[in-house]
């Protein structure tokens, strides 16, 4: 069961913008916008999950920057992977104020693919790389 | 649903005069049955402090420098908080909802 810190918040004091650790304690991403469920008349949203990457920046930012950023975030995904990187609320272990804290490891989230590419394929590379 | 299809939109009261911009969004925790508990969407936060609020002044969590505190408090004071059951439509860019905006309350008083 996920713990929070408070009952109630706002999304910028408490979700927005923090730094996503997983379960060894290593940074897995940064939450860009969130998903809520689609209400029953009478029912509020409920948040679903917490999104990721440029494609989930992208409407954030809003106007012709956002729907570049987006554009480019869709260009470098995976034809296979979620649109945008999702991670289900239920993977979502302690929220407090400075990160949010998952169950899982980052290997096997979304949100850590393009990192993983970037180091296998570049870093990696690079002559006294030690990652 | 996702938080930037609401964040940016214009709320409009039943006598369709404009209340503000969505700035913000106030979750609030509700036990489920099953022991666990879901973070529900409890109301827009509405005003023009949207930028300042995401700086910290919205909460006076910032003391300087002069006169962004005085100014992002004096926008703050306009913030209301626009609870969900009022709500009668998103059509991004633009949420009705089903009260007059003397009837709302401060936004940061909802929080307390």
């Amino acid at each position: 069961m996920t713990r929070w810190d408070e009952d109630e918040f706002t999304a910028n004091d408490l979700l927005l913008d923090r730094e996503l650790i997983d379960c060894h304690g290593m940074p897995a991403g940064r939450v860009d916008d969130l998903e809520l469920s689609d209400p029953e008349p009478g029912e509020p949203p409920v948040l679903t999950a917490l999104l990721c990457g440029p494609t989930a920046f992208g409407p954030r930012l809003g106007g012709r920057l956002g729907t570049w950023w987006q554009a480019i975030g869709r260009r470098l995904r995976l034809v296979s992977g979620s649109y945008p990187n999702r991670i289900d609320a239920g993977l979502i272990d302690h929220v407090d104020r400075l990160e949010i804290t998952l169950l899982a490891a980052r290997e096997h989230l979304d949100s850590y693919r393009f990192r993983r590419w970037t180091e296998e394929k570049i870093i990696g590379r690079i002559p006294g790389d030690t990652t | 649903m996702r938080t930037s299809e609401l964040i940016g939109c214009q709320v409009y009261d039943t006598a369709g005069q404009h209340v503000g911009t969505v700035h913000d969004l106030h979750f609030r925790l509700r036990p489920q049955p099953g022991g666990s508990q879901a973070c529900q969407l409890d109301a827009l936060e509405c005003g023009g402090i949207g930028f300042g609020h995401r700086l910290g002044y919205g909460e006076n969590a910032m003391r300087g420098p002069w006169p962004f505190p005085q100014l992002f408090r004096y926008l703050a004071r306009r913030s209301v908080a626009v609870p969900w059951t009022e709500v009668t439509a998103v059509n991004r860019p633009r949420i009705d909802i089903s009260s007059r905006r003397d009837q709302l309350q401060p936004a940061r008083r909802q929080r307390t």
